[in-house]
């Protein structure tokens, strides 16, 4: 209660600094000509990497045949769902007239790639639904079956939603075919939201922005922060639902690999993507590249590389760091330096326009977020907690019928 | 438009100072196309070796005494350290009693500038023989009460394009004979124009000792009408909403028509697991 409660808190606050920002305008964000995305769109970006966990652990792990993966996939999937529900609504708050958000339906140019992330983000979103509906219909049954251990409204809803799974061979094998086809087809739409994300900063030419290694970049790592958030997620669930004999320490074993896999693969185009522009130091580019690395945004440049990526890859490198709390502390790490990454990847770019104004006021060349700002991006990473929370406290977290099947073909 | 704003004829640089930066004014008289003149001072400093402009500087100028009824106006300098003025009808007599003139600028901590001239006026023609098209330019000079032709001065020939005057042969500048006069030959062919192919010829006397600055346009129909071809509408990445190219309308749809209608087909597929249960429920009913 008290968590949910703190949440809730969180959540109130930055409703009310949207109140604020909805009845004075965008004028109480710090957002001015210069910086006209901050830690919204940062915030944005931050929650599509995140919601990819969903392809990553479902679909590509289920796909290879990993069969230790399946008692996370719930948690993956909800952390998706709840991520890209807030990567939507983050966005509409970054508009000062959130009302004119039907005219990018209205009016929409096909050309736009913010129109083709439109297109791919609501997709995205129904595919991870059906990917956490329908592992979840056999699970219905075994919860409608318990329902005097439950309040009313939950049976109403077990009921609701899946009162008509009866168990039977050609039910499962319709099941089984649509997670197949979700599975399958989960993977290009998640490798087309963040790509697309990406390029809604990569086909402008600003510096840090004009790259060709973008797509890759964002999903390298999308999949680092995904697996960061699994991990967590897991370490949470386990200690305070007592998964212990479910999320077992073979689970964070693996977890610790793929996540030193996928921050070394992070790495690897981070270097790329700050290294050959330094070695080329093209005039556009210095300002912004010598501000990263040791001008206003080095502390926080250094803190994402170091905290997201090279201290994660040392402690998961040794066997003991692949034990749950060291990896819980990982995926804290991951999970912070990829909010601040996402930052800074969105924020310093804009602070060196190509054609920069004559005379341009002070508080255009530097930007700290107005503490509605904040209040509204802690909110919305607030209410994708909070959504989460909702979702363990109401449905199981870890897939019961498809467990018990894998003990099953294992014994 | 200024015409150009080289020192005219004099300079004074005020008394050195430790305490103030050596401020320097220039007087620069213009004319442009024999009917319109006016005057244009500049005023800069040198600090840290450096030339700043002087804005806001209060300067009073006058026409051949420093003296009020003599005043042609009180100005300030701008932005750029520039102030304009034109000379008052009041002065109208005083300007047509004399052939040359001194212009006197002074700023409120005494720095005071000179600048005379002598009238002058510019003439401009052209010929077409043979196909061959020329230009020719006459400087005159009031001189006893006539005009007579002014020699060895140095003007621009140009064709008016969008930013400057691009020359009109090989030669950047011309020197009048002992008519007064310049002939250069037209050697731009083809030079896009408006709609009527007119160009505008250009003659320029820049910030002559003498005469000051003189300019004198004249339009000719030797250009030809360029039409651009800016392809607005046509469907392109770039074009407006409905106009994109039907290779990305395609490509979009056929992906969106394929995700979707699986998506279909998946709800499809959720509607007869959930036929089979009602049935399978029917079927083991007691």
């Amino acid at each position: 209660m008290i968590w949910t409660g703190v949440l809730i808190a969180i959540c109130l606050v930055g409703a009310y600094g949207y109140y604020r920002q909805l009845t004075k305008g965008l004028v109480v964000t710090n957002m001015r000509d210069y910086v006209s995305w901050g830690i919204y769109i940062s915030n944005f970006v931050f929650f599509v990497a995140i919601s990819l966990v969903g392809s990553l652990i479902t679909a590509i792990l289920r796909l290879a045949n990993v069969r230790w993966s399946t008692p996370l996939t719930r948690i993956a999937e909800i952390i998706a769902v709840s991520a890209i529900v807030f990567a939507s609504i983050i966005i509409i708050v970054d508009m000062g007239r959130p009302e004119r958000f039907v005219n990018l339906f209205v009016y929409g140019r096909l050309q736009s790639p913010i129109i083709w992330d439109v297109v791919v983000i609501g997709t995205y979103f129904f595919i991870s639904c059906f990917l956490l509906y329908f592992p979840l219909l056999p699970d219905l049954k075994i919860l409608i079956a318990n329902k005097n251990k439950q309040p009313k409204w939950m049976s109403w809803m077990y009921r609701f939603m899946g009162s008509f799974w009866k168990g039977t061979v050609s039910q499962f094998k319709m099941s089984h075919k649509a997670i197949t086809i979700l599975c399958i087809m989960i993977i290009p739409v998640a490798f087309a939201i963040h790509t697309v994300t990406s390029w809604l900063f990569a086909t402008t030419y600003r510096p840090g922005w004009d790259s060709t290694n973008f797509g890759a970049y964002f999903i390298s790592g999308a999949f680092l922060v995904g697996a960061g958030g699994v991990v967590v997620a897991m370490y949470v669930f386990r200690k305070f639902y007592r998964l212990e004999k479910y999320i077992t320490e073979m689970h964070f074993e693996k977890m610790g690999r793929v996540v030193v896999l996928l921050a070394l693969l992070y790495l690897y185009f981070n270097i790329n993507e700050y290294l050959i522009p330094a070695f080329k130091m093209k005039k556009p580019e210095e300002a912004h590249l010598t501000n990263l690395f040791a001008g206003e945004f080095a502390p926080v440049f250094w803190f994402a590389i170091l905290v997201g990526m090279i201290f994660p890859i040392f402690i998961l490198l040794f066997k003991k760091g692949r034990k749950p709390l060291p990896m819980f502390i990982v995926g804290c790490m991951v999970v912070v330096g990829a909010w601040f990454k996402r930052y800074l990847i969105v924020t310093p770019t804009l602070l060196h326009p190509f054609l920069p104004m004559d005379n341009a006021p002070e508080n255009f060349k530097h930007y700290f977020p107005s503490w509605e700002e904040w209040a509204i991006a802690m909110g919305s990473l607030a209410g994708a907690l909070l959504v989460i929370t909702f979702f363990a406290r109401i449905f199981p977290i870890v897939p019961i019928h498809e467990t018990i099947e894998e003990d099953e073909t294992k014994s | 438009m200024l015409l150009g704003f080289l020192p005219l004829s004099a300079s004074v640089i005020a008394q050195a100072d430790s305490t103030k930066p050596e401020v320097t004014v220039t007087i620069h008289h213009l004319v442009v196309n024999n009917n319109f003149q006016y005057l244009v001072v500049d005023a800069k400093a040198k600090v840290s070796n450096r030339w700043q402009v002087m804005k806001n500087l209060p300067v009073k100028l006058f026409l051949d005494s420093n003296s009020t009824e003599r005043l042609i106006s009180n100005l300030q300098t701008d932005e750029t350290g520039k102030a304009k003025a034109i000379i008052p009808a009041s002065l109208k007599s005083a300007w047509d009693a004399f052939t040359t003139h001194k212009f006197i600028a002074v700023t409120a901590d005494g720095t005071t500038a000179e600048s005379a001239i002598t009238k002058a006026k510019i003439l401009i023609d052209t010929a077409n023989t043979d196909g061959a098209r020329t230009v020719n330019v006459q400087v005159m000079k009031w001189e006893n009460n006539v005009w007579v032709p002014a020699k060895d001065v140095e003007l621009r020939i140009g064709v008016k394009r969008l930013g400057g005057e691009l020359k009109i042969g090989d030669e950047e500048t011309y020197a009048t004979d002992s008519t007064g006069s310049v002939s250069a030959e037209f050697k731009r062919d083809s030079l896009p124009a408006d709609e009527k192919g007119n160009l505008s010829l250009v003659a320029k006397v820049e910030d002559n000792d003498n005469y000051g600055s003189l300019s004198i346009e004249k339009t000719v129909p030797w250009g030809v009408y360029f039409k651009h071809e800016n392809g607005f509408g046509e469907r392109a990445l770039w074009a407006s909403r409905g106009k994109a190219p039907i290779w990305l309308y395609a490509m979009a749809y056929s992906i969106i028509v394929a995700v979707w209608g699986t998506l279909l087909y998946l709800i499809s597929l959720i509607v007869k697991i959930k036929k089979v249960g009602v049935a399978t429920a029917k079927q083991t009913a007691p």
